[in-house]
Parts: structure tokens; C-alpha cells; sequence
């Protein structure tokens, strides 16, 4: 089971833990509380750490440099908080100062476990509970069943600016495989560290249209594992100007998009699997709730419905979203604009409410029906819908590229930091600016701390 | 079985039934002996009396003879209004009698799977008692507290916690019971034993604003005293307000029923202008009126009501409550028109 982490959880957690592995000096142990949601994927299954419990005075019943008792009143805290905020449960973290690229729980740290965590199961039958144990620069993670056994927890996967992947089973850097030979080229980019994450990852794919055909055959080529495209439109002629590997015979059936990208991923002979999931349309809820098997997302739609419930599912799955987009701006018939924009969603970064790529006005037209949205538009108070908008894969291929790099740069950092909240491309002015967006006061998507991390807690915004 | 003359012998029969204190008949003796008793028998409802132990005044209930004691006993506590502790599936620790012709109680019945009948021809009365104790629950296990005020340390030590290790809470309370200060128990209370953590060593959380559906707000609402109800056509849904006050004159009636588009996307996705059913009017039109439809087999007008844009629909503050005061705006002529 993997650990999701926000970056600003993961500093604090580095905080309340530091003062145990200060330089020369014999530190106490200490340690901290972990609340977590957990992402029941069947597929994926994660726990998300919702928020880091700080000790406060007398949480620590006793302390010192091989020893240190939570007190009962701090694990009450958290129980309560717990059962309050309807939250999974919480892992306990404490340090072994002495430890420092390897860490493993002692026999003591066996011998007291179980009836801890027997007693968790007891108040809250039905909750998770876990144990860390952390050295200078590694940590071991286990999580207990109520029967008193445990299975050791997998990963620290941190999301914010870059993705740093720890692992919990005690040493400080996983065993990296030898990078097959077809990746060679891009060593210097994407190194055999972030090609192995690369390919131990799932990436859900959101629209396999004109960016989205170009990015599954960027993740194809750049050494995705597994790609999951979402897609519930039809292909048709005027699709054969921009999707990728689109032909005149894939047309005439009406095949959906995907099941085109889908063949040539196949026939690619790559180490990648593609799957395509059923319905694709992610804003009925069965189908919005495979996004959480992912764990990362690449938004190709042109619609805001969808880039909400994916804004959410960052949020609240801790699962880290790039959206892509462009646009070709007209007046009477003369492009005035050729734009491309990537935007980068994660936990401690304005959402796409925020930054103005969705707005509640297209949010509450895309829910309405057919029929009440003729009535709205013949009101003539949508200021800003459009329909059969014009595309063309020149301008989708720049957005794509710039979506490429970000996804690779979050594997092994090489941009520069921190990274703006878009990044657009005007073709016209042949410029490339970053865009930083303030967060709204009081946003329903990222200003409402309590969906960081909530899982399912928060329902998506679907059908 | 058939109704018995006065005088004779006790039989099997409702008359014995319905009397408490008739003398056992003898033919549920010769049943004992064999056994069992028949189908018809078993089903014959009996009445009993039972009373709080050990000198409560008796209440009256009825038993089948088939039943076991525990059903007798579960039936009798019903009578008493009182429920068993701890609660099914586990086992009460309340203890239950059956008295005997000697007027003595018997001792506290052990075998509750006895039949009522059996329980008859071993020599026990219809009159029966509850002793209820002082049960108290601590995480997942029930015990009987010694003493009626204890210190939360004795009350760990008896249910069989280390005070070293363990904290006495009362349930959802964050504040552990200081261990030495001693605290009235009560029967049912329920406590929880937090335990340290060594190394080295429901509530439902409620509806956030902006994540609410719209069935919590039509509910919430509806509490509240609107009359509200839930339509849905094809993949639409809207929202019909009756009864709207409104003023009259200048409108037409003191009353319109209204009904709102409810987008998928709600809260997130905005709620804007409304239907106003056809019949309520202002100086025989209808101000802002657009299309007129017909929606569930009425006549609606679209109203272009709409959010100013200095304060558009904010979906942390807003719902379908403050959207109802919106759209009674327009026909108090108030609010923003754009």
C-alpha cells in the first residue's frame, strides 16, 4: 500500500521529526501522528495523508534516546479527530535517532505494537492504523489488520512541485532495475531512478482527441507503465485533421476515439499497457471513480465539467494533474490568437477555479440538459460558450510537447522551480510566458483544506 | 383444551392460562416426563407476572409455554419497560428468577434454553423477577461494577486494564477521567480505555457548503417548513418552490409556485433565474418573462433573473435557500437584472 503525501505535509512531518537527528548530539526519540483517508481503488489502493497531528506539551509520556510512550491522551486527540472528521484512521510516527539510511521497527517497537493497535481496532472497529518508524534519511511503514498481523506499507509518494517517491521499507533509496536500451536517448532527461517510476506508474489520460492521442503517444515513448485513456466520443471525419494516427477507415464504423490510440499503443511492441475504460465519460460517477486508480492525470478535454471533477480528484486523492489546452481565437474569420496552455494541478496549487480555465458559469451550463441549455443560451446570457470551437494539431502538438516535459520534470526536476501555475504559449506573438494565479478566498475546490486528502469523504461533482 | 368448571382439577386448557396462580395441571407433568408437548400446546399463550427484583409491584405479560426462559426473560424485562444489559446479540448479565410454590425466588436461572413448560413441571410459578444491575461497558466488553461510585483506576483494575497503560474516557470525550477522582457509575454508561502508545516504542462529519447535493438542501429546507419538491425529466432535475409568497397587488395572486433548473453540476456548477408557473401576473403580463414551456405537463415562463456580476453565485455561501430569496427579489422588485 502506497502513502500520499502533500508537499506541505511532508515538510512538517520533516519538522516534528528533525529535533531526533540533530549532528553529534544523543537526540530522543519523538515522533508525530499521521491522519489518513484511505483511496479504496481496488486497483490502487493508497492511503492519503489528510493531516500531520503535531505533538503538543505532554503528548509524550515519556521520552528519551531509546524510548518514547505516546500518551494516550494524544492518540485520544486523534481518534477523535478521526472519528469526527469521519477519517479512515492514523499511523503512528516515532524516530530511531541512531538510524540513518537504514531503520527497522525494534523488538520493542514489536513486543508493544500489536496491543496498541488491537486497542485502536477495538474503539474503531473498521478504522486503519499503521506504525512508522524513521532514521535520519529512511523509514519503515507497516499497517495493522485487526487480527494483529501486518503488511508492510510500500511507498512515501510526496505531491507538490516535483514527485519524490521514498520507500517504507526501511532503506533510503529503492532498488532501481537497469533501463532497457529503447530509453537510452532520454537517460539524460528522464534518469534510470525516474524511468522506473515512469514505469511502475499509471497514468490516466482524460480525452483521447487531438492532445489526447499526442500524449498517450508521448507517456508511450517516454516510458509510461500503464496508460488508462478516458474517452466516450465517437471519432468522425472532422477528427481526422488532428488525432494522431486517426485514418479515413477508423471513421466510417464510428469507432470510439480511444480504441485507435489504443491499437498503436499495442502494435508499438513498447514495454506499456493501455487500457481503455468502459463509458470514458468521467463525469458519470462510475466511470470518475477509475480516475482514482491512477496515479497520475493528464486532462484532454475541452469541456469544464470534467476538469472540475478532475481539480477534485487531485485534491482529494492526492493525485497530481496536468491540464492541457489551446485555443484558436477568431475574429471575423482572422485568427487574432493561437494559444496553448498547460496548467499543473496539485495539492498546494490553485486549482483550475482559481486560475480561470473553469468557470462556474460553464460548470452550470455543461449540467444542465440539452434542452435547458438551448433555453439558456437563447436568454443570451452565456458570455462565453462555444461550440465546434477550431482546432489543429500544430497548436495541440505545443501543448502536448510543454505537458511532456512538466510530467517528465516532476520525475527528476530540470525545469525551473518553482513551477508557475501555467505555462502559455501564445503562437501568434511566438511567446511563452508563465502564469501565476492567486487562490480565490474561500474556493470550493482548493480553498477548503479539509478536502486535501479527503478521498472519498467529498463526493465528486458528478452525474 | 376446553373451558374448566369450578372445582375440578387444573387442566391444560386457556381458563389455566390466563390465571397465574392455578395449580399446575397434571397433564404438563406427564408431558414432562415425555418430553415434549405438542405443537398446539406449545403455542398456548400464558400469563405471568414478573417485577423488579426484589420488591418491585408485578406487571403482567404473556409467554408462549414453548418459549424458552431467555425468550420469557426477554419478554418479561419488556414488560418491566427496561432493556436487557448488554444489549443482543450478547447475552444479559441481568439476572432473572422464577419463584417457587414455596414463595421463595429460586436461584438466578443459568439454563435459558429451558422451555417455559419444562421450567412449569420442575416446581417454579408463572412469577418471575428481574435483579438489573450495574452494567457498565468499557471498549467492547460489558461487565457489572462492584460498587455504585468508583475511581476510573479501580473500574480499569476490574475490567481487567493496566491503569499503567490505560486511560479511562468517557465515550467521544477527549478529556481522560482523572484516575484517582472517584465518579458516580450508572447503569449502560459507556466508557472507553485508551491505551499508550510504546515504542523505542460516530459522528458523521456534516455537509461542507460546496459539497452538499441538492436532496441535502431540498431536506434541510424542507425542515425548515418550505414546501419543496424534486423533479426530475430526462437528465434534469429541478426544484419546485409552492407557494411563494408574494406581494399582491401588484401581483395577481399572494402566492406563485416557482421551479428552478438544477444543473448536474450543482453547487459548484451556479443556480440561476426561474420558472414561474403560468396564471400569476402583474398588470396582466408577466415582467421579464421569456420563452413560455411546458415542463411536467404545466406551463412555465422563464424569468431572466439573474446574479449581479459584482456578486455572482459563490457556491461556499450560496444554495438553493439563498437562491429561493434571490428569485423572491424579483418579485419583490429587488436584486440585479442583467
Amino acid at each position: 500500500m502506497k502513502l500520499r503525501i502533500t508537499e506541505d505535509d511532508r515538510a512538517r512531518l520533516y519538522k516534528y521529526l528533525a529535533s531526533s537527528f540533530i549532528a553529534k548530539r544523543r537526540c530522543p526519540e519523538t515522533g508525530c501522528i499521521l491522519l489518513v483517508q484511505k483511496n479504496e481503488s481496488p486497483y490502487n489502493p493508497a492511503l492519503l495523508v489528510v493531516e500531520v497531528l503535531a505533538p503538543a506539551s505532554g503528548d509524550f509520556a515519556r521520552q528519551g534516546a531509546a524510548e518514547l510512550t505516546f500518551s494516550s491522551g494524544y492518540l485520544r486527540r486523534a481518534l477523535m479527530e478521526v472519528r469526527t472528521r469521519g477519517l479512515s484512521g492514523f499511523l503512528t510516527v516515532h524516530t530511531h535517532p541512531f538510524a540513518d539510511e537504514r531503520v527497522g521497527f525494534s523488538c520493542y517497537d514489536d513486543a508493544n505494537d500489536p496491543e496498541l493497535m488491537a486497542n485502536l481496532y477495538e474503539l474503531q472497529p473498521g478504522g486503519i492504523f499503521g506504525s512508522i518508524v524513521a532514521g535520519k534519511r529512511s523509514f519503515a511503514g507497516r499497517l495493522w489488520n485487526p487480527c494483529q498481523t501486518c503488511e508492510p506499507l510500500s511507498e512515501l509518494i510526496t505531491v507538490g512541485e516535483a514527485l519524490k517517491f521514498e520507500p517504507l521499507d526501511g532503506s533510503s533509496s529503492p532498488h532501481v532495475p537497469l533501463p532497457s536500451a529503447i530509453f537510452d536517448r532520454a537517460l539524460a532527461v528522464t534518469g534510470a531512478g525516474a524511468l522506473a517510476k515512469l514505469s511502475s506508474s499509471k497514468f490516466g489520460v482524460i480525452g483521447a482527441s487531438g492532445t489526447g492521442s499526442l500524449m498517450i503517444e508521448l507517456l508511450m515513448r517516454a516510458g509510461a507503465g500503464e496508460i488508462l485513456v478516458f474517452e466516450f466520443d465517437r471519432a468522425d471525419k472532422t477528427n481526422l485533421n488532428r488525432v494522431l494516427h486517426l485514418r479515413m477507415r477508423d471513421v466510417e464504423p464510428g469507432r470510439n476515439k480511444a480504441d485507435r490510440s489504443h491499437e498503436v499503443v499495442k502494435e508499438s511492441g513498447l514495454p506499456v499497457k493501455v487500457a481503455v475504460v468502459d463509458g470514458g465519460d468521467i463525469t458519470k460517477t462510475e466511470v470518475a471513480e477509475r480516475l482514482r486508480d491512477c496515479d497520475f492525470l493528464l486532462g484532454c478535454v475541452d469541456r469544464d465539467w470534467p476538469r472540475l471533477i478532475l481539480s477534485q480528484v487531485a485534491y482529494q486523492y492526492l493525485i497530481p494533474y496536468i491540464d492541457l489546452g489551446t485555443e484558436v481565437g477568431l475574429d471575423n474569420e482572422i485568427v487574432q490568437s493561437l494559444d496553448a496552455r498547460v496548467s499543473y494541478v496539485a495539492p498546494g496549487r490553485p486549482c483550475l477555479l482559481c486560475s480561470g480555465v473553469v468557470t462556474e458559469e460553464r460548470v452550470a451550463l455543461e449540467g444542465q440538459s440539452e434542452e435547458e441549455f438551448k433555453r439558456i443560451l437563447s436568454m443570451g446570457y452565456s458570455r462565453d460558450f462555444r461550440l465546434n470551437a477550431p482546432a489543429v494539431m500544430d497548436l495541440n502538438m505545443r501543448a502536448a510537447s510543454q505537458a511532456g516535459l512538466l510530467l517528465r520534470h516532476l520525475f527528476q526536476p530540470f525545469l525551473l522551480t518553482p513551477l508557475p501555475h501555467s505555462i502559455r504559449e501564445s503562437a501568434t506573438n511566438f511567446s511563452v510566458r508563465m502564469v501565476n494565479h492567486e487562490r480565490r478566498e474561500n474556493c470550493p475546490i482548493c480553498g477548503n483544506p479539509d478536502r486535501q486528502g479527503s478521498g472519498p469523504r467529498f463526493r465528486l461533482m458528478t452525474r | 383444551m376446553g373451558s374448566e368448571a369450578p372445582g375440578q382439577p387444573a387442566t391444560i386448557s386457556e381458563h389455566w392460562a390466563e390465571h397465574p396462580d392455578r395449580a399446575l395441571p397434571e397433564g404438563l407433568l406427564e408431558f414432562a416426563e415425555g418430553e415434549s408437548i405438542s405443537i398446539e400446546l406449545s403455542g398456548l399463550r400464558v400469563r405471568l407476572s414478573t417485577q423488579k427484583y426484589p420488591d418491585g409491584g408485578p406487571i403482567h405479560f404473556h409467554a408462549q409455554l414453548g418459549d424458552t426462559l431467555k425468550e420469557v426473560f426477554v419478554k418479561a424485562s419488556h414488560a418491566l419497560d427496561e432493556r436487557l444489559l448488554p444489549p443482543p446479540p450478547l447475552s444479559p448479565l441481568d439476572v432473572f428468577r422464577l419463584r417457587r410454590h414455596n414463595g421463595h425466588w429460586g436461584d438466578p436461572v443459568t439454563d435459558f434454553e429451558l422451555p417455559l413448560w419444562v421450567a412449569l413441571a420442575e416446581g417454579f410459578t408463572r412469577h418471575t423477577s428481574i435483579e438489573y444491575l450495574r452494567e457498565i461497558r468499557i471498549n467492547t466488553k460489558w461487565g457489572v461494577a462492584s460498587k455504585r461510585v468508583m475511581t476510573p483506576r479501580e473500574l480499569l483494575v476490574e475490567f481487567g486494564f493496566n491503569p499503567e497503560e490505560f486511560s479511562l474516557y468517557r465515550r467521544d470525550s477527549k478529556d481522560a477521567l482523572p484516575p484517582e477522582i472517584p465518579i458516580e457509575l450508572h447503569r449502560g454508561e459507556h466508557f472507553e480505555a485508551q491505551k499508550d502508545g510504546k515504542y523505542g516504542g460516530g459522528t458523521a462529519p456534516s455537509v461542507a457548503r460546496g459539497n452538499q447535493t441538492i436532496e441535502d438542501d431540498i431536506y434541510r429546507l424542507q425542515t425548515e417548513g418550505l414546501d419543496l419538491v424534486l423533479h426530475t425529466v430526462g437528465s434534469q432535475k429541478y426544484v419546485e418552490v409552492r407557494g411563494v409568497h408574494i406581494p399582491s397587488p401588484p401581483w395577481s395572486h399572494a402566492s406563485a409556485n416557482i421551479m428552478v433548473a438544477i444543473p448536474a453540476t450543482y453547487p459548484i456548477g451556479a443556480l440561476d433565474a426561474l420558472y414561474l408557473e403560468q396564471g400569476v401576473t402583474q398588470g396582466g403580463g408577466v415582467p421579464r418573462a421569456q420563452a413560455t414551456v411546458p415542463i411536467l405537463g404545466r406551463y412555465w415562463s422563464l424569468i431572466s433573473w439573474h446574479y449581479a456580476t459584482a456578486r455572482p453565485w459563490n457556491p461556499t455561501a450560496d444554495d438553493l435557500g439563498t437562491h429561493i430569496e434571490h428569485c423572491r427579489g424579483y418579485f419583490l422588485a429587488r436584486g440585479v437584472c442583467q
